[in-house]
């Protein structure tokens, strides 16, 4: 089935054709999601909230883009704006912290699933550096580095062009090696 | 690992995500969205709109604002029309000279 014909199907209603774009990309969009948050139970809430917005939402779709593309921007957007909640209740949870024992707390280390065995180390370090990069920098980074998107992929769901988004990818990178250096120049002696 | 200089380590964790699989969501997300799409309530009605849209925290503070706002003009007029009206009255009282004249007053008229 064509492209066109699924977002059309999708307008109207089709149940097996949702079905069919839920199974295509669940995972796409989970480990885009997983790679922003860092955490698997919100990932997997995003995810159902992806698919839950497409459903709703089909019709507003304009076709000015990709299918998968409206689905990462949309991934993009409810991870961070997960990411803003979360830190706007660890902010005001003052008296909560004073008067509950169930206090939220941010995980040390993410084990991402899908990295190599022994890169597991390394990569638990360089997911801990993305979380201080700039939002920007980080989607891009993690978008070319989690789900191997090009330059001009990354563009369109960032809305962005192609030149903007080689410089983020490339700040980025020097800004992990900045974190990096002062990472490894703490805890680690040759 | 510990022996490596610390600008090779920088340029191994940076590549650490290199070959990388996707992570996969866990079996029976479809049954889970499904779910999901039939717990959201209808979204359509214009008064769950307008219910949403009240319960926002800047629409009801706002609100809220408005209507403090709304008591303290009427308490500020009322208080100036008091005013008003004890001048009004004090006036009428000395334009037609009404005294009121106890009953003590009419007895001491009486050499």
């Amino acid at each position: 089935m064509d492209p066109t014909e699924i977002i059309a199907r999708l307008k109207e209603g089709d149940g097996a054709v949702f079905t069919e774009v839920v199974e295509r990309w669940q995972h796409m969009i989970y480990n885009t999601a997983v790679s922003i948050v860092q955490q698997e139970e919100d990932a997997e809430d995003i995810t159902q909230d992806v698919f839950v917005t497409l459903y709703e939402k089909i019709k507003e779709f304009r076709e000015e883009s990709a299918l998968s593309t409206w689905l990462y921007r949309i991934t993009v957007r409810k991870a961070l704006d997960h990411e803003k909640r979360k830190l706007r209740h660890k902010r005001g949870g003052f008296l909560q912290r004073i008067f509950s024992v169930n206090e939220y707390e941010e995980p040390v280390n993410f084990d991402h699933p899908g990295i190599v065995l022994d890169n597991k180390e390394q990569a638990a370090v360089l997911f801990k550096a993305i979380k201080k990069l700039p939002e920007k920098q980080r989607v891009a980074f993690t978008l070319h580095k989690m789900e191997g998107l090009s330059y001009q992929q990354i563009a369109e769901i960032m809305d962005t062009s192609l030149f903007a988004t080689e410089s983020l990818l490339v700040r980025s990178k020097n800004n992990l090696k900045k974190i990096l250096q002062d990472y490894y120049q703490q805890n680690y002696k040759p | 690992m510990h022996q490596k200089p610390i600008e090779q380590l920088i340029e191994e964790t940076i590549n650490s995500f290199d070959g990388a699989k996707r992570a996969e969501v866990k079996p029976f997300l479809l049954t889970r969205i499904f779910a999901r799409i039939q717990a959201e309530p209808a979204t359509d009605n214009i008064w769950t709109k307008a219910g949403a849209f009240l319960s926002r925290p800047s629409v009801a503070l706002a609100g809220i604002l408005l209507i403090i706002l709304v008591n303290v003009a009427i308490i500020v007029s009322n208080s100036n029309d008091n005013n008003n009206t004890v001048q009004q009255v004090s006036a009428a009282k000395d334009e037609f000279a009404i005294n009121v004249i106890s009953i003590y007053d009419t007895e001491n008229l009486e050499p």
